[in-house]
């Protein structure tokens, strides 16, 4: 064996700590005598909070990196060593991490439910407030306008949702209360766009939302009740489309002690049918683009105020209320087909 | 194949990871893995520091720029052994403690100390944590003059010698395990080793058996 595996054997020993061995060659006895007080380095301790202070910038620093590269966190784990400290400011940190981390889900989740919400639901306001948040980030009035558009068509998808889940008015209403209030920021964004190809595009796409809303609500007008049935008309008034209106509806009392009512207004089609409180009434004798005249029982008509309307057969529908005290009477009525008692 | 020991939970469940699987997390930058090289790594890396520049906070400073090297770098380690990661963080270290020393030695030449006040200064914050030492006045100050003289000596011997000898009494490294982190054959190692004890021993004034005759005491 020579001297260099001797040495090597006596370190493997640990020889170099104890006091007494024989050592026949001076090199390896002096190796030795080097080893052992190189050994003693190991008594240096690393203060701790040098430690501490470094082992914080590493994983500050390695956080950045995975951030640098776009990677993702890995998730929270421990490799240290057995024995190796484990400090109570890190558990503070890692507590308050994951308690973070279940508000981000909470609220990614909240999130995501208030995107799928609909009129009515109470995370529809937030959804809302979501739209509103889009809108106000919009860097530029094309995108503005693209946003509005995008909207409006949500909004358009909501009502056909909660008039075909049968929802109640209210959240029919709401529905289309938004979808009303959206066309008009919708026209209104585009009309604010600088003339050019740009708002040619955008002009395009309004008309293709505002072609789907009017269908939309052609659809739907059937199966909804009259008070709605009259908003929408309304709206589909607001969109261009020639809807009824009702301005003036008179009733007399006939011979025969029937009544006779004469209904003026517009866009009168022909078997348009007469409407008394949102009921079909009475029969239509005579329909002009301006006029419907129809004949009830005496009997349908009580004292009181009654709401008097026409139904084109396209489903549009329009009204005027009246208040009767006697058998002869007439009533100026206001231009929006809506006014009901129920509206 | 050496094991670590890991916690993988605050409960204290224990499992084994090896020392290729945390170096292979950490080339990702893997924070835990990391930290768990770190917390391995840094007394070894700290005591060297100090044996070659025996101020604290010179040790501090390069320690620090180590292992912010060795989170930034650790994508071109290319071996997935223990030992060839030590050797790489020493000379990582050896180049930061060179440049440290560089730095001193400018900053000696613009200011003039005092007589007698040099060495004593570049020691005084040397931090032994061993009570024995730090209550003995006297074994303290002989310990700081054998750390200088052990500063020097290192800083005599080539690349290779140091990672050896601070492979194998600082970091616990078998021969067989640092010959292949360095592409030798153990012989060579084994030889390079006695090689560098001698030049230290030389350098430490030790003589043929003033060694056995108690810790610290030289001839």
């Amino acid at each position: 064996m020579n001297h260099e595996e001797y040495l090597d054997r006596l370190i493997e020993r640990r020889a170099y700590t104890e006091v007494h061995i024989p050592v026949a060659n001076d090199e390896v006895a002096s190796s030795l005598a080097a080893a052992e007080v190189f050994a003693q380095l190991q008594e240096i301790e690393v203060p701790p909070g040098f430690a501490n202070r470094l082992e914080l910038s590493i994983r500050s620093r390695a956080r950045s990196l995975i951030e640098q590269n776009g990677g993702t966190m890995p998730s929270e784990r421990s490799l240290s060593l057995a024995g190796s400290q484990r400090f109570p400011k890190r558990r503070v940190w890692t507590a308050a991490l994951r308690i973070a981390a279940v508000l981000m889900v909470a609220c990614v989740g909240v999130l995501t439910a208030s995107a799928h919400s609909l009129p009515g639901d109470a995370l529809y306001g937030l959804k809302q407030a979501e739209h509103q948040f889009t809108l106000t980030f919009a860097n530029n009035p094309q995108n503005r306008a693209s946003a509005q558009i995008d909207q409006l068509r949500s909004t358009l998808v909501d009502l056909g949702t909660v008039v075909n889940d049968g929802r109640g008015d209210d959240a029919i209403r709401l529905a289309l209360d938004t979808v009303a209030a959206r066309t008009i920021a919708c026209r209104g964004a585009v009309a604010a766009l600088p003339a050019g190809s740009e708002r040619e595009t955008a002009q395009q796409d309004l008309n293709s939302i505002l072609t789907e809303e009017e269908q939309t609500l052609h659809h739907q007008l059937d199966q909804v009740d009259w008070p709605i049935r009259l908003a929408f008309t309304r709206q589909l008034g607001a969109l261009g489309d020639p809807v009824p209106t009702v301005t003036n509806a008179v009733v007399r009392t006939q011979i025969n002690g029937m009544l006779l009512i004469t209904i003026t207004g517009s866009h009168f089609m022909l078997q348009a049918e007469l409407f008394i409180d949102g009921r079909p009434a009475g029969m239509v004798s005579r329909t002009t683009p301006d006029q419907l005249v129809a004949v009830i029982n005496n009997t349908a008509w009580s004292p009181g105020a009654h709401a008097v309307g026409v139904r084109n057969p396209d489903g549009t529908a329009a009204q005027v209320v009246l208040n009767v005290n006697n058998n002869n009477h007439s009533r100026q009525g206001t231009p929006e087909p809506g006014e009901g008692p129920d509206d | 194949m050496r094991h670590w020991e890991v916690i993988t939970d605050n409960r204290g469940s224990v499992t084994t990871t090896t020392f290729e699987q945390v170096i292979k997390q950490a080339r990702s930058h893997d924070e835990e893995a990391l930290v768990a090289l770190y917390q391995r790594a840094l007394p070894v890396i700290y005591r060297f520091a100090m044996a070659r520049l025996g101020r604290s906070d010179l040790v501090e400073d390069v320690v620090s720029e180590v292992f912010l090297v060795m989170v930034e770098s650790i994508s071109d380690l290319r071996t997935e052994q223990e030992a060839g990661f030590y050797a790489w963080l020493l000379q990582i270290a050896q180049g930061k403690i060179s440049r440290a020393l560089r730095h001193v030695t400018r900053n000696n030449k613009r200011h003039i100390s005092l007589p007698g006040t040099q060495k004593s200064d570049k020691y005084a914050a040397v931090e032994l944590m061993a009570t024995d030492l730090a209550s003995n006045p006297v074994e303290l100050h002989e310990w700081r003059e054998t750390l200088e003289e052990l500063g020097l000596a290192l800083g005599s011997l080539s690349t290779e010698q140091q990672v050896i000898v601070i492979g194998r009494f600082l970091a616990g490294q078998k021969i067989e395990d640092l010959a292949q982190a360095l592409g030798k054959q153990p012989g060579a190692v084994r030889v390079l080793q006695f090689r560098a004890l001698n030049a230290l021993a030389k350098h430490l004034g030790l003589a043929r058996g003033s060694w056995r005759s108690g810790k610290g005491e030289r001839a």
